[in-house]
């Protein structure tokens, strides 16, 4: 299922306050950039990941070029089901990082 | 903060209030502060900037957060060291030396939490936190600890001991995660999301980062309010060399310095160079890495600024270099040994790429240039150890003497 409509809920806060819990249940949103090698920007990988698991998924912003392409986008649905997902992801040679690039600094 | 009028998406040019969020709602791009330079230049001087504290609050005006009461460990107006020897050694006459090893806690880091901080406990926040392999550990731990709030630092499980205590004696919740590197980069994230913390380089970023534009404004003032001719600076997320260039931008909109004719030469590692890659490869967009280097505080493998980086070594005429962990000892040995300047492996970084410039001729002999050496090299003595050579001898003067003639031969 692939849905390009905004899932957000009224009053959320922008950016990164949009939680778990204002989501409701076990619900997530989890924003990633993936970057696909040449090999892969062929393959429909996101229009599987919302085949094969329960994730809608929301692209943002993208580009892809000869040899790379990055796609900036929103996941959502059971935090489970988008870590398997994101897994399946990664399994297929994708790179999965956070949106605004390491967090993990020197 | 009285000068600070928005956050702007640096993609899309979405306008959103002042708040703790660092990615556009819309496009996910990054967000920026804007100011109002109007009602700035009408309070800020050079006379007012000399009148001010002596540290990076001197340049108040032009930072996003309120200035009053900052959460400040007197990070800030570190040394401008004219370095001959060095200078000589490499056929410089002009060289300048920006060492920010002397900072509370021994790195450029001081600038960014401070600035953080501060916005943090503006906007009510009761917990700092960050993820970390080093300096910035130490930097938020003391932050929180000056701010009396509460602080979670994340690092890898297997970090050094002496990277550990550099935190932990400040008194945070230090843990631990066991994984690799990416997954500590997406668990943070998602912490990052789910808890109402002030994470200091994700939803604080676009505060926090400002603070590196005092890297620029100090040389510009330290030079005789002059920009230089070339500056060379470490690059991890290439956020610091974006905001030395927007800092020396500033001061010239303002009337405190004529136009900045900086080149802007970016250093990173051989083992973590996606910027300098995609320079080489005279591209735009950053290809992602697995960083492999011994100068652990520039790896990161994908730069949050690199596009951005990329686009200052454009305007500026810059260019970008990496150097090899060999290179990288080499040159934190000839700075110890010709200034007297211990620096951590970034430092060793910018010596490496200050070499080669030199070499090539893009830098010429009478060419004012700054050098940003940005942590101390207390903090990764590991890259060095083998200079630990001793004279052992018994405990007379004669075995001392011997030993000195044979030294002498």
């Amino acid at each position: 299922m692939h849905r390009d409509g905004d899932a957000r809920p009224e009053g959320a806060v922008p950016g990164h306050y949009q939680t778990v819990r204002e989501l409701g249940g076990e619900m997530a949103r989890v924003r990633v950039r993936f970057t696909f090698a040449s090999e892969l920007i062929q393959e429909p990988i996101i229009w599987s990941l919302g085949r094969e698991y329960d994730v809608v998924t929301n692209i943002r912003r993208a580009n892809v070029e000869d040899d790379q392409g990055w796609v900036v986008l929103e996941l959502d649905g059971e935090q489970d089901e988008i870590d398997r997902g994101i897994a399946w992801v990664m399994e297929k040679g994708v790179r999965v990082d956070p949106v605004p690039g390491d967090v993990i600094e020197g | 903060m009285p000068y600070t009028t928005s956050l702007r998406c640096r993609e899309c040019s979405r306008e959103y209030d002042l708040q703790p969020v660092n990615v556009c709602d819309f496009c996910f791009g990054p967000l920026e502060v804007q100011y109002d330079y109007d009602a700035i230049a009408r309070v800020m001087s050079r006379e007012s900037i000399q009148n001010g504290p002596p540290s990076m609050w001197r340049y108040a005006e032009l930072l996003p957060a309120d200035a009053t009461d900052p959460v400040d460990i007197n990070a800030g107006l570190t040394p401008l060291v004219k370095a001959d020897r060095l200078g000589k050694a490499l056929g410089l006459n002009e060289l300048y030396l920006k060492n920010d090893c002397v900072n509370p806690t021994y790195s450029f880091k001081d600038r960014v939490v401070s600035v953080a901080a501060t916005a943090a406990r503006d906007f009510g926040f009761d917990t700092l936190a960050c993820a970390s392999t080093g300096n910035l550990a130490g930097s938020v731990a003391a932050h929180a600890a000056r701010a009396g709030i509460r602080c979670y630092v994340f690092i890898p499980a297997d970090l050094e001991l002496g990277k550990v205590v550099g935190a932990a004696i400040y008194g945070p919740t230090l843990v631990a995660v066991d994984g690799s590197y990416d997954d500590v980069n997406r668990l943070c994230s998602e912490i990052a999301d789910r808890y109402g913390w002030a994470f200091v380089n994700i939803n604080v970023r676009p505060y926090y980062s400002e603070g590196s534009k005092t890297l620029g404004y100090e040389a510009a003032e330290q030079l005789g309010w002059r920009a230089p001719d070339h500056a060379i600076v470490p690059a991890a997320s290439g956020s610091m060399f974006t905001k030395i260039w927007k800092g020396l931008h500033e001061l010239h909109r303002l009337r405190i310095i004529d136009k900045p004719n900086t080149r802007m030469h970016i250093a990173q590692a051989e083992g973590s160079s996606p910027i300098v890659s995609a320079y080489e490869a005279g591209i735009k967009d950053i290809r992602p890495v697995r960083p492999q280097t011994i100068a652990k505080s520039l790896a990161i493998g994908n730069p949050a600024d690199g596009y951005y980086a990329l686009n200052v070594i454009e305007q500026s005429d810059g260019t970008g270099h990496a150097v090899t962990d060999s290179e990288i000892v080499d040159s934190i040995k000839l700075l110890a040994q010709t200034e007297g300047i211990f620096a951590e492996t970034a430092g060793g970084v910018t010596v490496g790429v200050l070499r080669k410039l030199t070499q090539k001729g893009v830098i010429k002999p009478d060419d004012v240039t700054v050098a940003y050496i940005t942590g101390n090299g207390l903090k990764t003595q590991e890259a060095v150890q083998d200079v630990a050579q001793t004279v052992q001898i018994d405990a007379s003067m004669r075995a001392f003497e011997d030993a000195i003639k044979a030294e002498d031969a």
